[in-house]
């Protein structure tokens, strides 16, 4: 589903990143994580097409993403909060994605009653401004806006920073239920290991740009995780 | 000590602005730009103080110059309160440390006189007290005129302050304002009260008895220790953020343009962009001062007879929106530029949107010009030729400049002396605009066709109009290339 060839990204000549070819199938759950600068948020970018490669590609479904935009019309993604139009209330947002995705009327509606329990009355039914609220509110209004399209790819980057532990346990179970009823593929880095390897099927750990290990879903994944984070 | 510190990071702060990374040919034309200006206004004020005994040879120089005073320093608390800086948010990072808080309002106070309101003064005084007083007056009273003359900036520097702080942003305050300077002035102007005879009775006391100074000194006093209270009880950043108070909102949400589908979606984010946001508001608050340029050149009938001119001015008034808030089209997007990136998949369409709006701003411009057909069939007929051009021109080339411009706009921040995400590009802007239609004028004009020259450029503008999906097509492409370069400029953030 998700391919890189030769990828490379430098800044002022310093390697940041580098993926001479990694590939994500279709309906796996594919966790990164990595220290600062380890250049996992770079990786995400690429993926978009927020940044240019300095070297190499990434398609999906056979696609160059430079190129051809056809991507984005299955995929998700939220990376910060340079994603929020601060100026429009939750809804409006919602309504503003939904018609860039060109989603029916009804898909809206069942989106606000899917998500009830995960915005836990806190942000539909509001005139506040997605400016107004706390910053854990924005990152859920920006979480539930990546997946109100139903993506078949998803892309988080630290999803679970600045969520209370309630909404962070909630989206883990989200995720899960995703990964189990569809067939969506799920891209999410975290700082947090306990989160990821709940998550996550596949986990890719980064070392300073550079693949350090990539592990498939075993019993000692935290394990190992762990001790390469302690040294 | 703490003092260096804080000028150090200041320092910093300006000096790394991203205001300053622009190339030397743009940077040296502005350079040449202020600098004719500022030459300008020092000549202007070296003038009118050496020859202000002749401009009004029948008063007293002084007691005329002085009877002037009370509106200048009136005008000036208006420019002030506008659009000076409170400067309170950059001491944010410092309210964590220990450092006290007596220190920082201080520090805060003290650096509101560097504000170049400040020493506009100087300019204006110095040629006039050098020619006009120094004959006339001993050494020891133009020192008592002067202090009393920097106690009073000083004082309505603090004032202003205290005004801007506690009243900005509240339009009823703005109006009130207004409408109590128009009611002076017309009072002045029917004679019922003298606001100049007032003025110069107050300033030419300190010249005859010193110890007036008293009462500006007292002044100045009064309004430092009203801020100092006023700042220390309210040195929480949320008080000076401007955070409205929760509640309902009257939120206005376009919703007629949905059926528009797709492109109305993204006209309906653009319009709520604008009317949302303090910064756009600001912006566009100034176009119908523009529609009252005509004003100014339609009763002049030395300038009536010259097409160039109405042209001018027609291009001007129907082309406002598009020229002010066109030219900023992406770096309004800026702060969410990612989600637009990531989630919009066909930009010919998105770029139709805003060139939709830009083009239905033209046409409501126009439409408010009609009533200036009372200056005759020839304004309308102009003002027709201008809205063509800027529907069909300017729109398309605006979107095109537009994708120039790779600064990160904080919306939520006033217009007026904010330079922030504005680069030079964004002055140069308009002058193609406002010289392209003079241009094609002007080889009609040099053989005497007047009016087909006019023609000229409605017909080039209609073509525009025609042709306007493959001309968009040019700007869609520009941007294309250039997205990686500016969704990185918009991400910087400071």
């Amino acid at each position: 589903m998700i391919e890189t060839f030769d990828l490379t990204k430098k800044y002022n000549d310093q390697l940041v990143l580098n993926l001479p070819s990694l590939k994500i199938n279709k309906g796996e759950a594919f966790g990164l994580v990595g220290n600062n600068g380890a250049g996992k948020t770079t990786f995400f970018r690429l993926i978009l097409d927020l940044i240019r490669a300095t070297s190499g590609e990434v398609k999906i479904n056979n696609e160059n993403v430079a190129e051809n935009p056809q991507w984005k019309k299955i995929t998700g993604s939220y990376l910060d909060d340079n994603y929020l139009i601060d100026f429009l209330t939750p809804q409006e947002y919602f309504e503003f994605i939904a018609g860039v995705y060109r989603l029916p009327k009804g898909d809206l509606e069942k989106f606000y009653t899917d998500f009830e329990t995960f915005f836990n009355g806190e942000i539909l039914g509001k005139t506040k401004y997605v400016r107004d609220l706390s910053r854990g509110n924005q990152q859920k209004v920006g979480i539930a806006a990546a997946l109100l399209p139903k993506p078949e790819i998803l892309i988080l980057d630290e999803p679970f920073n600045g969520l209370d532990p309630t909404t962070q346990i909630r989206l883990i179970k989200l995720l899960n239920e995703l990964k189990q009823t569809t067939d969506t593929t799920i891209l999410v880095s975290s700082h947090d290991l306990n989160h990821v390897t709940e998550v996550c099927s596949r986990i890719l750990v980064l070392d300073k740009g550079e693949v350090y290990k990539d592990i498939i879903k075993s019993e000692n994944m935290l394990k190992e995780l762990e001790e390469y984070f302690a040294a | 000590m703490l003092l260096k510190w804080f000028v150090k990071n200041e320092m910093r702060e300006t000096r790394r602005s991203s205001m300053w990374e622009q190339s030397m040919g743009i940077k040296i034309f502005l350079g040449f730009l202020f600098f004719i200006i500022f030459a300008e206004f020092m000549l202007g004020s070296f003038f009118i103080g050496k020859e202000f005994d002749e401009i009004f040879a029948d008063d007293d120089p002084v007691e005329k110059f002085n009877s002037f005073l009370l509106y200048g320093f009136a005008l000036g608390f208006m420019v002030r309160f506008f659009m000076q800086k409170v400067p309170v948010l950059s001491i944010q990072p410092y309210l964590h440390l220990p450092i006290k808080k007596s220190k920082l309002v201080n520090y805060v106070l003290g650096k509101s006189l560097m504000a170049p309101f400040n020493f506009f003064p100087i300019f204006i005084f110095s040629p006039f007290i050098f020619f006009q007083m120094g004959p006339v007056y001993s050494g020891f009273q133009i020192l008592a005129y002067v202090l009393s003359i920097i106690l009073v900036v000083l004082s309505v520097n603090y004032l202003a302050l205290l005004f801007k702080r506690n009243l900005s942003g509240n339009n009823t305050v703005t109006i009130v304002i207004t409408v109590l300077v128009a009611a002076i002035v017309t009072a002045e102007y029917f004679e019922i009260i003298s606001l100049t005879d007032i003025s110069a009775l107050m300033f030419t006391a300190a010249l005859k008895n010193p110890s007036w100074v008293f009462i500006p000194a007292a002044t100045l006093v009064l309004a430092y220790m009203l801020n100092y209270r006023d700042l220390t009880f309210h040195l929480y950043p949320e008080d000076n953020l401007n955070l409205k108070k929760s509640g309902k909102r009257n939120v206005s949400d376009f919703k007629y343009l949905k059926s528009f589908g797709e492109i109305g979606n993204l006209m309906i984010l653009e319009l709520k962009l604008m009317t949302r946001n303090k910064r756009s508001k600001s912006t566009l608050v100034f176009l119908p001062i523009f529609l009252l340029y005509g004003l100014i050149f339609y009763p002049n009938p030395e300038l009536y007879g010259q097409n160039g001119w109405l042209l001018f001015v027609g291009i001007f008034m129907t082309g406002g929106v598009t020229l002010i808030y066109g030219q900023y089209l992406l770096s309004w997007e800026s702060s969410y530029f990612d989600g637009i990136l990531s989630h919009i998949d066909d930009f010919n369409l998105y770029f139709k949107a805003k060139h939709n709006l830009l083009v239905a701003s033209t046409l409501i411009s126009f439409i408010l010009t009609l009533p200036y057909a009372y200056f005759g069939a020839k304004i309308l007929m102009i003002n027709f030729i201008a809205a063509l051009f800027n529907m069909g021109v300017s729109s398309v080339f605006v979107i095109l400049m537009s994708t120039n411009n790779k600064k990160r706009l904080d919306l939520s921040k006033g217009a007026a002396f904010n330079y922030q995400g504005v680069s030079a590009t964004q002055f140069l802007i308009s002058f193609p605009v406002m010289l392209a239609p003079l241009l094609i004028y002007l080889p009609f004009w040099a053989f005497g066709y007047y009016d087909n020259g006019l023609y000229a450029i409605g017909v080039v503008g209609l073509l525009a109009i025609v042709f306007n999906k493959p001309l968009l097509k040019i700007a869609v492409n520009r941007f294309l290339e250039r997205r990686y370069l500016i969704g990185e400029g918009f991400r910087k953030k400071y």
